[in-house]
């Protein structure tokens, strides 16, 4: 029996605003705003922390959600936004991508869209437990 | 600007109380020993009945790790630069399969692919 896991949306944010990248509170806000945007379930409060010497400092983050977890790591200097999104829950790609967009001025996306698996032979959803 | 990578893996357990909260906690340590790397940062849920959210983090990456015991079944996650992980991410999936009850059942690196190699 195959089990289902999710689905995990892996991407990269280009052209993105600089000054939108390096606001720790902007970054904390897309990790808190997303998932109730796509009516999934925040566990935990998001945690944001940064990376990186003076003049190449990151902002990174992630938060628990009931389907599994998102991610956000900002590149400023170089106009980048890391990030994943992975839920057992179905979500809309499109909603998340728009929402990123017009939240960090985001010109295009480079991603990958993976459905998670246990090895089996049939398909099977397997959601996560309750909160 | 470093290009990080994240390596997917799924993994199982052969024995029930593999995934457990205790022994998953060692397990994330033990990929940081590994990595020779310092994730001092953790959030951690649990599920009812069962199950496991964790992920450790710090300047050096982040690990994220969901369980589904019941399945024997979890997901390990890591993101790191590629100077950390990109020539060793087969390497640390096949020392996890070296630590019984787990073994790595598939193993992705993912490149975020604006960054530079």
């Amino acid at each position: 029996m195959e089990l289902r896991l999710g689905c995990h949306w892996i991407f990269d944010g280009h052209g993105a605003s600089a000054e939108g990248l390096g606001d720790e509170a902007l970054v904390r806000r897309a990790l808190e705003e997303l998932p109730e945007r796509l009516r999934l379930t925040k566990v935990a409060p998001a945690q944001t922390f940064h990376h990186g010497p003076p003049g190449e400092t990151t902002v990174a983050g992630i938060v628990l959600i009931a389907e599994s977890h998102f991610s956000l790591h900002a590149f400023p200097a170089h106009g980048v936004l890391h990030g994943d999104l992975f839920s057992c829950k179905p979500f809309d790609v499109d909603a998340a991508r728009a929402y990123l967009t017009q939240l960090f001025g985001i010109r295009g996306f480079r991603e990958e869209l993976h459905e998670r698996r246990a090895p089996g032979d049939v398909p099977v959803d397997l959601p996560r437990h309750g909160s | 600007m470093s290009r990080w990578i994240c390596l997917a893996m799924e993994v199982e357990s052969a024995e029930p109380d593999g995934l457990d909260d205790a022994r998953m906690e060692a397990l994330a340590e033990g990929v940081a020993r590994w990595l020779s790397v310092e994730w001092p940062g953790q959030l951690m849920h649990r599920y009812a009945p069962q199950g496991l959210s964790l992920v450790r983090h710090g300047p050096t990456g982040r690990l994220a790790l969901h369980t589904w015991p019941e399945r024997g079944v979890a997901t390990l996650d890591v993101w790191a630069p590629h100077e950390v992980l990109g020539e060793r991410w087969e390497a640390l999936a096949a020392w996890i399969s070296r630590q019984p009850p787990y073994v790595v059942r598939e193993a992705r690196l993912h490149a975020h692919p604006s960054g530079p190699s």
